[in-house]
């Protein structure tokens, strides 16, 4: 048992709400459901384990909006992992991503903790954990249904937790890296159309093994950056969580056409980047594209907003370039989904500015340890001052998440939602803001009686989107 | 708010007030090296300022999804004397 009281100590409950407490009042036409995932812990990490969030249970929480009134509900994805543990009473997998500490009794278990993100696609709710194949839960109840691998299809033994679901098309460009086992250079794309079924598949190997958290998508291309965070057999021998920094290695982006096979690949190289999230990636009339994303120089530098390009055009340029177009710190940016891989304007991103208030005698020693504020970034005017919205002086955010207007169709016409840790109440809320008026605050927040430890990711889905519970 | 409605209380969280020398005293080192202020003023500093690399800073979120964040109340002495040295970082 936990004897903690931080704010980021595992909660190990689930739970149901009926009509949440409201702040203001929430738009009708905000119908539907917002989802977010958090790394938990039912058992204690192993005793050599580096804190971590990232390696903790899969726990996802659902606010279902109507008619201006919100429920939410909380649930562990039922893992074989989880299950295995709780039969066990104790813990038995071992460190991130490192099967050489877990205990024998679980040496050919799934090790998915599904932990990271939630995508609803095929008529499934996938959670999803990198190292490991989706498991399916119902978008209602958020009741575990199993391991999903499209109707048998799919070979890798991985899937990346951030597929991209293609808006035109409805496809999921999905991906899996590591993707015959651990440490193997191999990387699975795959089309998986909207009913669910594989429709492409490529295979093609990196040039070195290296995190590959992401990627990208244009109408035409899939961009898979291999970022300079590196493992070893040796490294997972001695008993560590996968990953080390390794600076001298380049930053590699492989981009294969969507409709191209492995040898399609064309690589480009650039120096070392930190970045494992990326915002978005479009075809310009030149030729090129450009990809912007949170990245930093070294291991520890700040994260900025920036443009990677690369010339398609040329057929001997091999290097990327690249250009800061905002000084934001934040890590997690987001943008209206329907305009993925598309001409789009606006970078929705979290950012901690030391020059706002921090009350420590109400919100405890946090200042500096906050993300403050959520940032709108016109990626097509950088200069321009971005839309702020600054969340109060006892609170930190988390990832946004863009929620489309009922019947709405242009960029950015919506809403902006995201979890605020409340450090005095030691309770979490979810504050909506008009995502073209963030600047005149919340419209309404939903109150929690209980804190929601850091998530990681969150995705909306529209009542219309999903099919009616049936319950 | 925080008058109308204590929510540490409704969760049954111990919650007793303690001298803040006594609770630092009883806090792991990397905790007591935490300087906010540094973070802010020089990312670079982070390694020191903010404790040991973590595997939450690969993608440099911060607050760092395992940082225990502290509650402005600290923990009775009495906690902490019954909390295992390994999981000390989740304790304020």
């Amino acid at each position: 048992m936990f004897p903690s009281t931080g704010f980021n100590a595992p909660t190990r409950f689930e739970a149901d709400i009926y009509d949440c407490e409201v702040w203001g009042k929430i738009p009708s036409d905000i119908e539907g459901n917002f989802y977010r995932m958090q790394c938990d812990f039912q058992y204690r990490p192993p005793q050599n384990e580096w804190p971590t969030g990232f390696n903790g249970d899969g726990h996802i929480s659902r606010f279902y909006f109507k008619d201006g009134n919100v429920n939410f509900r909380a649930r562990y994805v039922k893992t074989a992992r989880l299950m295995a543990e709780r039969a066990a009473h104790k813990r038995l997998f071992g460190v991130y991503r490192n099967r050489y500490t877990d205990d024998p009794s679980v040496k050919n278990l799934n090790r998915s903790a599904a932990n990271t993100h939630m995508y609803w696609h095929g008529g499934k709710l996938l959670t999803l954990k990198e190292d490991s194949l989706p498991w399916a839960i119902d978008p209602h109840t958020l009741e575990t249904q199993g391991v999903w691998d499209f109707y048998g299809k799919y070979k890798a033994t991985t899937m990346s937790a951030h597929p991209k679901i293609d808006a035109e098309t409805g496809d999921m460009i999905a991906y899996g890296y590591q993707a015959k086992g651990d440490l193997t250079k191999d990387v699975a794309a795959y089309i998986i159309g909207k009913d669910g079924r594989i429709k492409h598949e490529a295979w093609f190997q990196t040039p070195y093994v290296g995190i590959m958290h992401d990627i990208a998508i244009t109408k035409k291309y899939i961009l898979f950056p291999v970022i300079a965070r590196t493992t070893s057999e040796a490294r997972l021998k001695s008993g560590e969580p996968m990953w080390e920094w390794d600076g001298n290695l380049p930053t590699w982006v492989g981009v294969l056409p969507r409709d191209g096979d492995g040898k399609d690949v064309r690589w480009f190289k650039g120096p070392a980047r930190n970045t494992l999230h990326f915002l978005n990636a479009v075809e310009q009339p030149d030729g090129k594209i450009t990809m912007e994303l949170p990245t930093s120089s070294g291991e520890r530098d700040p994260s900025q907003i920036r443009r990677w390009t690369f010339d398609m055009a040329s057929r001997n340029k091999d290097t990327f370039d690249e250009e800061v177009i905002s000084t934001a710190n934040g890590v997690l940016a987001r943008m209206d989904d329907r305009y993925l891989g598309l001409p789009y304007k606006y970078c929705y991103v979290g950012n901690r500015d030391p020059s706002l208030p921090f009350d420590q005698a109400r919100g405890g020693n946090n200042g500096g340890r906050v993300s403050n504020q959520y940032l709108r970034i016109d990626v097509t005017n950088p200069k321009a001052e971005p839309g702020k919205y600054f969340v109060g002086p006892v609170q930190s955010l988390q990832e946004s998440c863009f929620v489309p207007r009922k019947g709405s169709k242009g960029e950015g016409d919506g809403y902006l939602m995201g979890i605020a840790s409340n450090y005095e109440t030691m309770s979490s809320e979810l504050v909506i803001l008009d995502a073209q008026r963030m600047e005149e605050g919340t419209i309404a927040t939903v109150k929690l009686p209980f804190r929601l430890r850091g998530g990681t990711h969150t995705n909306w889905y529209g009542a219309h989107e999903l099919p009616p519970f049936k319950g | 708010m925080a008058a109308q409605i204590d929510r540490r209380q409704f969760l049954g969280r111990v919650s007793f007030t303690l001298a803040g020398s006594a609770a630092a005293n009883l806090l792991p080192v990397s905790l007591l090296q935490a300087a906010p202020a540094a973070c802010l003023v020089d990312a670079k500093a982070w390694p020191d300022a903010c404790g040991d690399w973590q595997l939450d800073d690969i993608c440099l979120a911060y607050p760092p999804y395992a940082m225990a964040v502290r509650p402005a109340v600290p923990v009775a002495a009495t906690i902490h004397a019954a909390v295992e040295p390994v999981d000390m970082h989740w304790v304020a």
